[in-house]
């Protein structure tokens, strides 16, 4: 893949991120704890970090971010999607290098979910300075396991048509 | 869905109640005092005794970010009103249980309720 395929095609996560990320802001959510929500930018960087490693997702990432606290957020949301976004990557990346063949699509996102909440309470934690809101922890993790499971399976079917664009003359 | 998967999945539910089991104890210890911090920026901002079931009061918390309305009732606490979009601290409802807490990560507040302990002992005779 030239360098150009690989920067449009990393343009084009970003806005697929960036239209998930606001339709998911739309969409009602059933109030489990606060911060649950289900997550579907996430499908985009399981399938980057699979598709492109690590750094590129990494960019996918972050300008996602920056891009989606521009459009449809506050400014304060800013830190703790990146604190979760980050944290979830690392762990997503760690997963997969020691899972190997052991652990597909689904099991990287279900570790992702739980370490972006994670990340999230962290940076909340920080910002109100109280540690104890960490008691909403163990439901946002199971939470996670529902939307991790959910995000994994969308990311494998995308996956698994992926090679059909090898026609296309991409690679 | 392979084997690795479902013990990632496995060990998420057993840390989660681990942790459940964990704050569960941590909260039914018996206490003689209740009473309600109200922290905004991690500086305690107004503390409530819970203890008279009678009292009724509504606090404005005016916080540099924004306005809450915290009503106190039946011992209890909860968010009735707030300036945020979201509502959060709003839709968890009343708390009254030492170790519960609603957060308004927007204005920076966090209301938690605390107790004194019952000592070990409860009397020493000579």
């Amino acid at each position: 893949m030239s360098r150009t395929h690989r920067m449009v095609f990393l343009a084009i996560l970003v806005a697929n991120s960036l239209i998930l990320y606001i339709i998911e802001g739309m969409l009602p959510v059933p109030f489990i704890a606060p911060g649950a929500k289900l997550g579907l930018a996430n499908i985009i960087t399981v399938i980057s970090l699979y598709l492109f490693g690590f750094f590129d997702t990494f960019i996918v990432l972050f300008v996602r971010i920056l891009l989606a606290t521009f459009f449809a957020s506050s400014p304060s949301t800013f830190f703790y999607s990146i604190g979760g976004g980050v944290l979830s990557l690392f762990a997503m990346y760690f997963a997969k290098s020691i899972g190997k063949s052991n652990i597909s699509e689904v099991g990287v996102s279900v570790v992702g979910a739980v370490f972006h909440n994670i990340g999230q309470m962290l940076v909340a934690s920080l910002i109100v300075q109280n540690i104890n809101i960490m008691v909403y922890l163990p439901v946002l993790m199971i939470a996670g396991i529902g939307t991790g499971v959910f995000v994994g399976l969308t990311a494998k079917f995308v996956l698994k048509h992926w090679g059909k664009l090898k026609n296309l003359n991409l690679h | 869905m392979k084997k690795g998967d479902i013990l990632i999945m496995l060990f998420v539910v057993v840390l989660a109640i681990g942790l459940l089991v964990f704050y569960k104890i941590s909260t039914t210890q018996h206490y003689h005092h209740k009473y309600a911090v109200i922290m905004v920026d991690g500086k305690i901002y107004k503390e409530i005794s819970l203890e008279d079931v009678n009292y009724r009061e509504e606090i404005p918390i005016v916080t540099k970010y924004g306005t809450n309305v915290l009503l106190v009732k039946d011992g209890r606490v909860q968010v009735i009103d707030a300036e945020c979009p979201d509502k959060i601290c709003m839709k968890e409802g009343f708390i009254d249980k030492p170790g519960q807490s609603i957060v308004c990560l927007p204005f920076r507040m966090v209301v938690e309720i605390r107790g004194v302990k019952n000592a070990e002992v409860d009397q020493v005779s000579y």
